[in-house]
């Protein structure tokens, strides 16, 4: 058997090994069987905390981690932090090892879920069945997910289609990558049409998940909702659904139907950090401070050992207090955010908006302005906090306080170098909105988009003309002025890359080209034209891109 | 102490099977090391172990479903369903009875094809056939066959055995009108929980109008009983 396994490549034997328990007695016991499989490299980690300080400084392919952990972190903000950070090779297992009355707690609880559970108490044969079939099953998607990495989705639909015609062991699998990968390609008739397929062989939440997610794209919000409901009375515990009807009703006006819907999934899965957040910012929206109030507590409590802290937590917090008449309260609130983001500077920025804000409503206008000025100062050394959520609070103060040239000057940057961003631009009108100033920010916003818009189409038309030099001179000013615009970006790796492919290669254009792409993969990793910029730039160098993991 | 503070007997018992489930799960995997180590140094004490080792998993899946029975009557039963490879769950079926059906010399087989794929709740199907096969354990000859087939669009997961067959108060042709409980009996130590607990697996399972539900005769090929879980 063994011999027979090891025959399809799996190298049993090399594989790292890294177990994850606070039980040294269960440690040892797991470190026998592993040994009597054959397996010689094995690591042990007796907290959350050394198990991510061992995966940050080796490379594991396989993590057995117990989802109880005593103190700190569990299993299951491990396995966050280590697929939020990207800290594991891509076809590495996380295997979570859970008591069985807690399976159902930890499942529900899942943002990111383990390859498998693994439920005590197993015998050494289940254990190592279980590893050979996830071994094998990660292997059998090895090429699809090669290709996937390197964004070149048609080859890796190719491969996916291939593989799935072969009616594999793991071809669940294989449907949930060929879903996604429609979705990333945008092809949304085409998933439209598999999703419906599936479902008709059963309603999978992945699948269901998949055609909310088309329905939301065409904007049928009314038909998404009904999906999203019909799966939450099927398996009330799949918390995405929660996520993603509330964000309908959020769209679609009814906040007190949203807050509803998200109250329910936090109380299933009270640990996840972002649903509290969000929840205590609809609860704060719909003026419903002491749901607030506990939502925002609860997620700072959850977020000291989770990846998914934020100083939205702290600054919602504060908000929430002062608005309920403590606003001493809210400052020492932002004085431990602060302490808890030591070297973050988009948290130093949205804090000090934070305390202005609060300084406001104390009516210490001096204090406030500080706060504002060294938010300032901060911004104008790092241009990319325009693209946060704290820029648009940072633009709101501003203008909020009589700084009118400054603040109307930074609106314009951040609608400047979002201009294809819907979200980011309803939220700039929103600001306006609440500013009781909705004419001039529409006004503002049209000029705004307008310009670049202008600006965009002035190089592209240098393009289409066949005058690519003069292109390239632009773009180059262009992205000078407007960093953070992805689609500047995108424009000027793609003048540079016309010129590459008449030219011959350049290495100081391609690092230029370099430059542009990763600053658009940073900006928007989902971006519809970056497969086709990536594969023009493979064909033109012949390499990967810096943002690209190696699967070998 | 008054009636909004007291705690309600069953939450007490239920706690108590979780400490009790926990700790029998720490038995059962101290066994199966003691055992290996047995083996290994050809000690032949480790015969005596595979029935106690028996014994205490059989134990183990009781408190499972007594557990899943309690949670039941909280809230519905959740099912999470995907699409499953069915040679691939009744392969593990297999594994987690392997060294015990082993050791008295019981031969299983397996009989299903490896393209034949199906939405279900793998946790629920996998305890449902492992139940029963830890009980085929006691009352088969020498043989087993575990199997998975499509007919009438359900799936048909079926475990036969060479015994001298179900008695008949255990017999169940799946109809609708099947009363859902089973008789205790404390003399043969049969509970029916186990039986009772399937029934509700399988009818939780449920598409196009209609529930899975189980079967179980006396007319298995190799001349036993034979179970079956129907999954539409």
């Amino acid at each position: 058997m063994q011999e027979a396994t090891d025959d399809k490549g799996l190298q049993w034997k090399r594989k790292r090994v890294l177990v994850v328990d606070d039980f040294r007695n269960f440690i040892n016991t797991m470190r026998n069987m592993l040994m009597a499989m054959g397996l010689v490299s094995i690591d042990t980690a007796m907290s959350g905390e050394e198990a991510v300080e061992r995966i940050v400084s080796r490379r594991y392919d396989i993590v057995l981690c117990d989802f109880n952990l005593g103190d700190g972190r569990d299993g299951q903000q491990v396995l966050e932090e280590v697929k939020y950070r990207q800290l594991l090779p891509p076809l590495a297992i996380f295997m979570m090892v859970t008591a069985e009355n807690s399976l159902e707690m930890v499942m529900g609880a899942a943002e990111f879920q383990p390859d498998e559970y693994l439920v005590k108490p197993f015998t050494k044969l289940i254990l190592e069945k279980k590893l050979r079939n996830l071994i094998e099953k990660k292997e059998s998607i090895r090429a699809v997910e090669q290709k996937i990495e390197a964004l070149d989705y048609e080859a890796a639909l190719t491969i996916c289609e291939e593989l799935i015609s072969q009616r594999p062991k793991h071809l669940a699998e294989l449907l949930k990558i060929k879903g996604d990968l429609l979705i990333k390609m945008e092809a949304y008739a085409d998933a439209e049409v598999f999703f419906d397929q599936i479902s008709t062989l059963g309603r999978f939440p992945w699948a269901m998940l998949g055609l909310g997610r088309i329905r939301q794209i065409q904007g049928r919000y009314e038909e998404a909702a009904q999906i999203y409901s019909e799966l939450i009375q099927t398996n009330d515990k799949v918390m995405r659904a929660y996520d993603e009807l509330a964000g309908i009703w959020g769209k679609l006006g009814d906040f007190a139907k949203a807050q509803e819907i998200l109250a329910k999934g936090v109380e299933i899965s009270p640990k996840s950090v972002r649903r509290q957040r969000e929840l205590g910012a609809l609860a704060y929206r719909n003026e419903d401070l002491g749901t607030a109030e506990t939502a925002y507590k609860r997620a700072v409590k959850e977020g000291r050992f989770s990846c998914y802290k934020s100083p939205s937590d702290y600054t919602g917090l504060a908000k929430v207090l002062t608005e309920k008449a403590a606003p001493e309260e809210g400052l020492k609130v932002l004085r431990e955010a602060a302490a808890e983001f030591p070297h973050d500077t988009t948290a130093a920025v949205q804090i000090a908006v934070a305390k202005s804000q609060v300084f406001m409503k104390m009516d210490r206008p001096d204090r406030a302005k500080e706060e504002i000025d060294g938010a300032m100062k901060i911004v104008n050394n790092d241009p990319r906090l325009v693209n946060t959520p704290s820029g648009i609070e940072l633009a709101r103060s501003l203008l909020s306080q009589g700084n009118e040239d400054l603040g109307r000057e930074f609106v314009r940057r951040i609608i400047q170098s979002n201009h294809e961003n819907q979200e980011i631009l309803n939220h700039v009108k929103e600001m306006f909105k609440d500013l009781k100033r909705e004419e001039e920010g529409e006004r503002l916003l049209e000029t705004a988009v307008d310009e670049v818009v202008g600006m965009n189409n002035q190089g592209v038309l240098m393009v289409q003309e066949g005058n690519l030099d003069a292109a390239i001179r632009y773009f180059e000013k262009t992205t000078e002025k407007l960093p953070e615009n992805k689609i500047i970006n995108a424009n000027a790796a793609y003048a540079l890359m016309l010129h590459l492919k008449e030219k011959g290669t350049e290495p100081d254009k391609i690092a230029k080209v370099r430059t542009y792409l990763s600053r658009v993969h940073r900006i928007d990793p989902d971006y519809a034209d970056l497969p086709k910029l990536v594969a023009i730039y493979r064909q033109i160098t012949q390499l990967s891109l810096p943002w690209m993991k190696n699967i070998e | 102490m008054d009636e909004k503070h007291r705690i309600e007997f069953s939450d007490i018992i239920a706690a108590t099977i979780h400490d009790t489930k926990n700790a029998i799960g720490m038995i059962f995997t101290t066994l199966e090391e003691m055992t290996d180590r047995c083996r290994e140094r050809g000690c032949d004490l480790h015969k005596d172990l595979f029935p106690l080792q028996y014994e205490v998993k059989r134990l183990n899946n009781s408190l499972i479903r007594l557990l899943a029975l309690y949670k039941s009557e909280k809230t519905p039963m959740t099912v999470n369903l995907d699409l499953h490879s069915v040679r691939d769950c009744l392969e593990e079926v297999m594994d987690r009875n392997e060294p015990i059906l082993a050791s008295r010399g019981i031969s299983v087989s397996l009989d299903c094809p490896g393209d034949l794929f199906w939405s279900f709740d793998k946790g629920l199907v996998v305890g449902i056939l492992d139940n029963v096969l830890n009980n085929a354990y006691r009352y088969t000859k020498d043989r087993l066959i575990i199997g998975g087939e499509r007919r009438d669009d359900y799936l048909i997961l079926r475990v036969e055995d060479n015994g001298s067959g179900y008695p008949p108060f255990f017999l169940m042709d799946g109809g609708v009108e099947e009363n859902m409980r089973t008789p205790v009996s404390f003399l043969t130590g049969n509970t029916g929980l186990g039986l009772y607990f399937s029934k509700l697996a399988a009818r939780s399972h449920r598409r196009n109008n209609r529930n899975g539900f189980i079967k179980v005769a006396n007319d298995s090929s190799i001349g036993g009983g034979i179970f079956s879980l129907y999954l539409p």
